[in-house]
Formats: structure tokens, C-alpha cells, sequence
């Protein structure tokens, strides 16, 4: 009897004990992390979607390579690698789908979908602790970076198989959808960060609405373009004006001198955007009276963790567009480095086209194009004596240089004295060396007047007048050139630019005026392959080796070959021509 | 053998292995009746395991190649490729096993001579590749495509690089872009003297008087020298010039005496 009862008592502990089969056989790992267990409050998601602004941080500064600018537009209107003709992304022959940079990019993007899908259905578990208003602004974040990460592979490189759930087991058949599907996916997405981001942040960098009607504007067009639907351009403007008309936000184009430099002489309000932080303030980028600025890359160099994996004392804008004049071992030179001059090493260089005609075509009052904001003379530097630097004091150099023709003549200069273009003949010098100096890509002041790694400057992702230029074109497809003419004109009067015509506005005009206002914070080549003009603008306007090699079928990036080849059941399609 | 107070002892080893990859997850996604290979991870059926694959290297682009340049955008001094279908592109359907990581074959080869106190060892180790297969090659980017150094910069090594007065058809020129990434495979075969010793024992003739029990002085070595086509640290590694962390064999000579009391 004992027994049997002891028996029972078992069972029936056993049987309770398995109530549900579901709940007791779920393993709950308590000794490792997974999205399951580590995404449960509101704080752990941050930390999660702070894992997305690092991503997209990695496409402002990455490596120091300079392959890391090639969708800022390398080998295109603006740009191209001057060290050498046998480049990437400078000689187009040599973009295919071999290329190891194309494939970073191309899977930090889908990380970025990946995390974000992570995040997402997380957000749905019922497990998490989330209030109401908190789960719709996890969901927004998630959500715009998902955009984003869709947006730059759209724009660069097509249509991509959409995916809106996490991963979770192999898949070698994913088929691509169209670019016309793909950037409704993105709409959709921006749609409802654009209702549930907040307006205002009290994290610089943060995302907010503003940010999302920008990338929604820019969509809407694309989509217009692609769909050949002239209701989309409507869209586009209605987006755009939010932003404008300040229904998202307190955002206007900054007309005054402004942030903590608001007192260098001789300066203006367009130099004074670009300041990096003091070691005691907040750099203008993020000058709470910037109202320029809706979505800003962040970067500290005073902060751990405030710089990148690969990049850890600086960041490397001034290091990769500015030109090695430092290096030059003749008029002065001494082949280093002072706290003014910077350190770069031209990774890439501006076109001619970007250099003269594109500011001959501005007239000469752009405020963009004053020697504050692009330098044209480069002068003999002040001696060094015992190593310091001795402004005012009178020496000569002596410089025997070779012309064109072949005579050599001997240049003398004293401190102050500009160096005349006709004694620059080499490749070098002319290519690396001495090229308009953009003043905004680098800063005249180094931490510890360290040229080197004294450097770490934000970079704006959005800008306002960014957003005045899309309503541009928007106006302008939409046919309604006079409004488009008015929107260029307010990022053109904020410079002390001569206004557009009516009769001037066209794509090309947007497209250069967007160069004026953007070199360096756009991604141009995303730019150029949203509207399919990458080849038609490098042909005419591109560096000549761009010009020579540059083919159709760049007007979208190759498809990583190591993705096809891993796609092995089913057809992952090329772009056509590679 | 052993005559004389003079003894040789020799031995042979000798190792080859085959092996074949039969399926690998039954996956047959073109339809083509056949289980697909999987190209991401150079699994492909009915073939070795550490198979290479990529482009057929077939020289280097010439001035007079001017057919060749004009249709695959190739200029003179780049790396020649075969358009393995014809298709007058050079696109992923060129690629092909070019070789194998794994060996052919390996071997050692030991010998002892003894004569009286004398003792002399050494012992030849081998790994072989070549074979139609092509087997055992590495990647050496360092020693085959100068530009990797540092691109259009150096030309450290003394190569044969192709310049236009120097119509090379194995290096290309020294600012070679590789664009289409190969991997410029090598013949990695090796032969080794792993171990060499010669040793004296003074035996008890002479030690006999004195409170010694055994005296034995000797001299031995390792990896005292490679016989290889490999330019690089170390062709059984694969280690290149310039890798970052990888080392050449280490060379190790020893000698010493042995004293028993």
C-alpha cells in the first residue's frame, strides 16, 4: 500500500512537472547572451540599436584605406585616387565583382538588416519588459536602420531579396526582388519611423523624425523615378517640407557665425559648421544652436570607445582628402608635418572639374569657395628654428626648380610668399602635394598640436540644406522649376551665392549644386546610382582615366561574387555587364 | 647491414592518401540531376578536399596582345587569364580547380652508420606535390604579385617583373591591381633534412682507469637545410615573406656531452 501510494505521488509529480511539454523543455541559457536573453528592457535595446549607429558610423570612417571613400564618390565627378592611375574606383576597369571593398560594405549592410530584424521580432517577444511608447521607439530605430542599411544597397547595387525576419538557419536560395519592391520595403519602413522617432533628442547623433522625412523625400523620388510615377514627386515634397517648414523639428540653414569659434576673425558661417570639439566644448556639429543639423555621425576622441576598431586615435577625413603639401622638401618645406598644416596624404583628390569649372559656373561670390573655405595659394611656410616654428622672422629659401620646358630656374621665397603653380611639374607635386586644400574635410588646430592623431571631427549623415536640395529636385520632376529655383536659391543665399534662373535648373545643376554644398558629407556615388547617372556624369565631368574606363554598367556596383557563389540554390543575379 | 665493425640501418616511410567528397547535403538547386557543389567553401563532388579554385592563370598580358586587351580591358603587364568558355569575358564562369592545399605524397627517409664509437644519423623528410592534379600548391601573393608589398610602391624582391622593356610572362609589373583576386598559387614540394646527429662514445677502452662510467659527446642538428621551389619562410606552412605571423623553420644545432657517472 506504502507502495502504491509512493508510486502515485511520482506519477502525479512527474505528470504536474510536465504541465506543459513546451515550457519545460525550453532552455533557458543563463551562461551565454543571445537576442533572446540579452534584449529584455528598454536599456538593453539601446545598447542594441547603439550596435546600428556604429555600423553606419563604419561607412564615415572606417579603415585607414583609402577604398573606404569610394562611395563618396571615388572615381566619379568629385573625386578620384591620384596616387596612382591603376586604381579601384578610379580606373573602373577593375571594379568587379572580385572586389574586396564592395563586399565589406556590402555585408556590414546586411549585418545592419540582419541586427535590426534581430531587434524586431525580439520587441514582439513576450518576455521583455517594454512600456507601450518604448516598444514603438525601439521598433522606429530598428526600423530606420533597416531603411538605411536597404536604401544604400538599393541605391548602389539594385534590388535585394527582402528580408523582414531574423535568420535563423542556413539559406542558399535567396532571389532578388526588384528595385521598384525593394525601396517600397524602405518607404514602408521610414514611414513608421517617420510617426514614431521623437522630434527632438538629448543624445546628439540620436535619431529623430526629421531624419526620416529627409531619407523618405529622397525615396519617395527614387520611387518616382523608378515607377515612373509622377505622384511620387508630390510625396517627396510633402515630406521635404515638414523638415522645411519646421513640423519635425526646430531646423533652419544657419545664416549667422556661430559655436565656440564664433570669434576667429575673418571666418564664416559656413567654416564655422565644420569645427571640431575643443577639448572642453561640444564640437559645432553639435552646438545646440546648430540647427543645421539633423542626424549627426559621432565620434569623441576624449571618450573610450568614442573612435573606431580599426581606427583608434583619429578619424580620417583630414588624412585621406587633404593634400601632402607638408611633405614637400622644397620652398620651405621640411617634410613634416605642423599643428596647421594637417597631415594628410591624399588618399583622394578632387577633380578638376570640382576644382575650377564647377566654381566658375557658381560665380565668384559662393561663400563656399572664399580661401576660408577651400585654399587655392599655398604659401612658403615661417622657418623652423630649433624646431619652433618662428613666424616673423626673415629668411629666404632657395629652390631650383625645372619648367615645363625643361630650363631650371632658382626660386627665391621668403616666408609668406605663394608658391606659383608653374613650379610645380611633377606628378607628385601637383597630384599629392599642392591641390586646393577643403577646408571642412580637416581642421587648422590639432589635440596637443598633434597633426598626425590630433584630428577627430564628425560628419553630418543629414544636413538641412540637403534637404532644401532634394525638395529641389523633387520641385523639379514634378515640373514645377520655379519652386525648385527657390529651394536651390536658399542654400545658394545662405552662401552669398549669384541665384539660379528658372531656365538654369536641370538635374545637372542640382546634381553640381549638391556638390558645392555636400563634397564630403554626401555619399555622391549613392547619389549617382540612385539616378543612374554615375557613367554620364564621370564621362563628361570625371577624372580622365575615370572618364576613359568608365563603362554602363557602373551605374550599379557588382554583386559580390562570394555571395552568388554561396547562393547555390538558387540564381542570385548579376547586375548586367559584369 | 653490419661488416666490420661497420653497421648501416635504413628505413623508408612512405604515406599517400586519396580521398573524395561523395555528397554533401543532397541539394541539387539548377536541376541538372547532379548534387551541387558548394563553391563558397571549395567543396566539390567528386573531388579532393582542399581544392583551389579560381582563375587559369596563363601569363602575362603582352604589348602585342592587342586582341586580347581590347576585349577582356586588360592592359600589357597585367596578369593573362584563360576565358575558360569563350565567352570573350572573364567573368566567375572562368574559374576552375587549379590545384590542391593537400599533398600528393610524403616521405622520410632515415639512415644510421655505426663504426666502432662513431655514430651517424639523418633523416630526410618530403612532402611532394605537382601530379596532374596539382597538388600541394599554396598562395604566395608576396613572392608572385610584387604589388601586394605595397601597392605601386615596391618592388623588393629581385622578380622578373614584367616592365615594357622587360617582357616577362610570369611576374606581372609591379603596380599590378589584382582585380580579379587570385591567388597566384605555388608549387609548395620540399625536401628537408629534418635530423642529423653524429655522435662519439668514448666506450670503456679508454674511460676504463677513471671513475666515468659513460662519455658520449655529440653534435646534432635540425632543419639544417630545405630544398624547395617555395619562396617564402616556410613552403610546409605556406608561410610567405613579409607574413605577420608566421616564422621560418627554426634551424637548431646542438652539442654536447653525455657523461655518466
Amino acid at each position: 500500500m506504502k507502495k502504491l501510494i509512493f508510486s502515485i505521488f511520482i506519477i502525479a509529480f512527474l505528470l504536474v512537472g510536465c504541465q506543459s511539454d513546451k515550457k519545460f523543455l525550453t532552455e533557458i541559457p543563463t551562461d551565454r547572451l543571445s537576442v533572446d536573453n540579452a534584449y529584455l528592457n528598454y536599456a538593453q535595446f539601446k545598447t542594441a540599436l547603439n550596435d546600428l549607429y556604429r555600423l553606419v558610423r563604419l561607412n564615415y570612417n572606417n579603415r585607414d584605406n583609402g577604398e573606404d571613400y569610394y562611395h563618396f564618390g571615388t572615381g566619379t565627378d568629385n573625386l578620384f585616387v591620384s596616387t596612382s592611375d591603376n586604381a579601384r574606383f578610379t580606373d573602373w576597369t577593375l571594379v568587379n565583382p572580385t572586389s574586396g571593398t564592395l563586399n565589406l560594405y556590402w555585408s556590414n549592410h546586411f549585418n545592419m538588416i540582419n541586427q535590426a530584424n534581430n531587434i524586431l521580432a525580439q520587441t514582439e517577444n513576450p518576455v521583455v519588459s517594454l512600456t507601450a511608447a518604448e516598444k514603438l521607439i525601439v521598433q522606429a530605430e530598428a526600423r530606420f536602420f533597416r531603411a538605411y542599411a536597404y536604401r544604400y544597397l538599393s541605391f548602389l547595387f539594385g534590388g535585394m531579396p527582402i528580408l523582414d525576419k531574423p535568420t535563423t538557419e542556413p539559406k542558399l536560395d535567396y532571389v532578388r526582388n526588384t528595385r521598384a519592391e525593394t525601396d517600397d520595403f524602405i518607404i514602408k519602413d521610414l514611414e513608421f519611423a517617420s510617426v514614431n522617432l521623437p522630434i527632438t533628442t538629448s543624445e546628439p547623433g540620436r535619431l529623430v523624425k526629421a531624419a526620416a522625412f529627409h531619407y523618405l523625400a529622397e525615396l519617395y523620388i527614387a520611387q518616382g523615378d523608378e515607377k515612373k510615377d509622377a505622384s511620387l514627386y508630390n510625396k517627396a515634397i510633402e515630406a521635404a517640407s515638414i523638415v522645411i517648414n519646421k513640423q519635425a523639428g526646430d531646423y533652419q540653414l544657419m545664416t549667422q557665425r556661430f559655436g565656440w569659434r564664433s570669434n576667429v576673425p575673418g571666418k564664416n558661417v559656413f567654416w564655422d559648421m565644420f569645427q571640431m570639439r575643443s577639448t572642453s566644448s561640444v564640437s559645432n556639429y553639435n552646438y545646440p544652436s546648430n540647427k543645421e543639423a539633423i542626424w549627426v555621425m559621432q565620434v569623441d576622441k576624449f571618450l573610450t570607445g568614442g573612435l573606431g576598431v580599426n581606427l583608434t586615435t583619429r578619424t580620417n577625413q583630414e588624412r585621406a582628402y587633404w593634400p601632402s603639401f607638408w611633405a614637400l622638401t622644397k620652398f620651405g618645406y621640411t617634410g613634416v608635418a605642423r599643428d596647421w598644416m594637417g597631415r594628410g596624404i591624399s588618399m583622394v583628390r578632387q577633380t578638376n572639374y570640382f576644382n575650377f569649372q564647377l566654381w566658375n559656373n557658381s560665380g565668384p561670390d559662393d561663400m563656399r569657395n572664399s580661401p576660408v573655405n577651400i585654399q587655392r595659394v599655398f604659401v612658403a611656410p615661417p622657418p623652423l628654428i630649433g624646431g619652433v616654428e618662428r613666424p616673423g622672422y626673415d629668411t629666404t629659401y632657395v629652390t631650383t626648380v625645372r619648367l615645363f620646358d625643361g630650363r631650371d630656374t632658382v626660386v627665391r621665397l621668403k616666408p609668406g610668399d605663394p608658391i606659383k603653380p608653374e613650379w610645380l611639374t611633377s606628378r607628385q607635386d601637383t597630384m599629392e602635394r599642392v591641390f586646393p586644400r577643403i577646408m571642412k574635410m580637416g581642421s587648422d588646430w590639432h589635440y596637443a598640436a598633434d597633426p598626425s592623431n590630433g584630428f577627430a571631427q564628425e560628419s553630418y549623415a543629414i544636413r538641412l540644406a540637403e534637404t532644401y536640395l532634394l525638395r529641389a529636385e523633387a520641385y523639379m520632376k514634378a515640373g514645377n522649376l520655379t519652386a525648385a529655383a527657390a529651394d536651390i536659391n536658399v542654400v545658394r543665399n545662405r552662401a552669398g551665392a549669384t541665384p539660379v534662373t528658372t531656365a538654369q535648373v536641370n538635374i545637372d545643376y542640382i546634381l553640381d549644386e549638391r556638390i558645392r554644398e555636400l563634397f564630403g558629407e554626401e555619399l555622391r556615388t549613392l547619389t549617382l546610382t540612385r539616378l543612374g547617372l554615375l557613367y554620364d556624369r564621370t564621362k563628361r565631368f570625371g577624372y580622365v582615366v575615370s572618364q576613359n574606363t568608365v563603362d554602363v554598367k557602373n551605374n550599379l556596383m557588382p554583386i559580390p561574387q562570394i555571395v552568388i557563389d554561396a547562393n547555390s540554390q538558387a540564381v542570385f543575379e548579376q547586375n548586367p555587364g559584369y | 647491414m653490419n661488416r666490420g665493425g661497420f653497421s648501416w640501418e635504413t628505413g623508408l616511410n612512405f604515406w599517400i592518401n586519396r580521398n573524395k567528397i561523395v555528397s554533401l547535403y543532397g541539394l541539387d538547386g539548377n536541376g541538372d540531376g547532379k548534387e551541387d557543389d558548394d563553391i563558397a567553401n571549395n567543396w566539390f563532388i567528386g573531388k579532393s578536399l582542399g581544392s583551389v579554385y579560381n582563375y587559369v592563370f596563363d601569363g602575362i598580358v603582352q604589348a602585342s596582345d592587342t586582341a586580347f586587351t581590347r576585349i577582356y580591358n586588360d592592359r600589357p603587364g597585367d596578369v593573362k587569364f584563360k576565358d575558360l568558355n569563350d565567352d570573350k569575358k572573364l567573368n566567375a564562369a572562368d574559374r576552375s580547380i587549379i590545384g590542391y592545399t593537400k599533398e600528393n605524397y610524403t616521405a622520410s627517409l632515415s639512415n644510421t652508420f655505426r663504426y666502432k664509437g662513431f655514430e651517424l644519423y639523418f633523416m630526410f623528410f618530403t612532402i611532394q606535390g605537382g601530379g596532374k592534379n596539382n597538388w600541394y600548391v599554396g598562395s604566395n601573393n608576396y613572392a608572385l604579385n610584387p604589388s601586394t608589398w605595397y601597392p605601386n610602391v615596391a618592388n623588393w624582391l629581385d622578380k622578373d617583373y614584367w616592365m615594357p622593356e622587360n617582357p616577362s610572362n610570369s611576374i606581372p609589373k609591379p603596380n599590378y591591381v589584382n582585380k580579379y583576386s587570385y591567388n597566384f598559387i605555388a608549387d609548395r614540394s620540399f625536401i628537408r633534412l629534418q635530423d642529423l646527429s653524429f655522435s662519439y662514445d668514448f666506450g670503456n677502452n679508454i674511460l676504463g682507469k677513471t671513475p666515468i662510467k659513460g662519455l658520449k659527446a655529440y653534435l646534432s642538428g635540425k632543419n639544417l637545410f630545405t630544398i624547395t621551389k617555395w619562396e617564402g619562410l616556410d613552403p610546409e606552412t605556406a608561410t610567405t615573406y613579409a607574413s605577420q605571423n608566421g616564422f621560418p623553420v627554426f634551424k637548431i644545432v646542438t652539442f654536447g656531452l653525455s657523461l655518466t657517472l
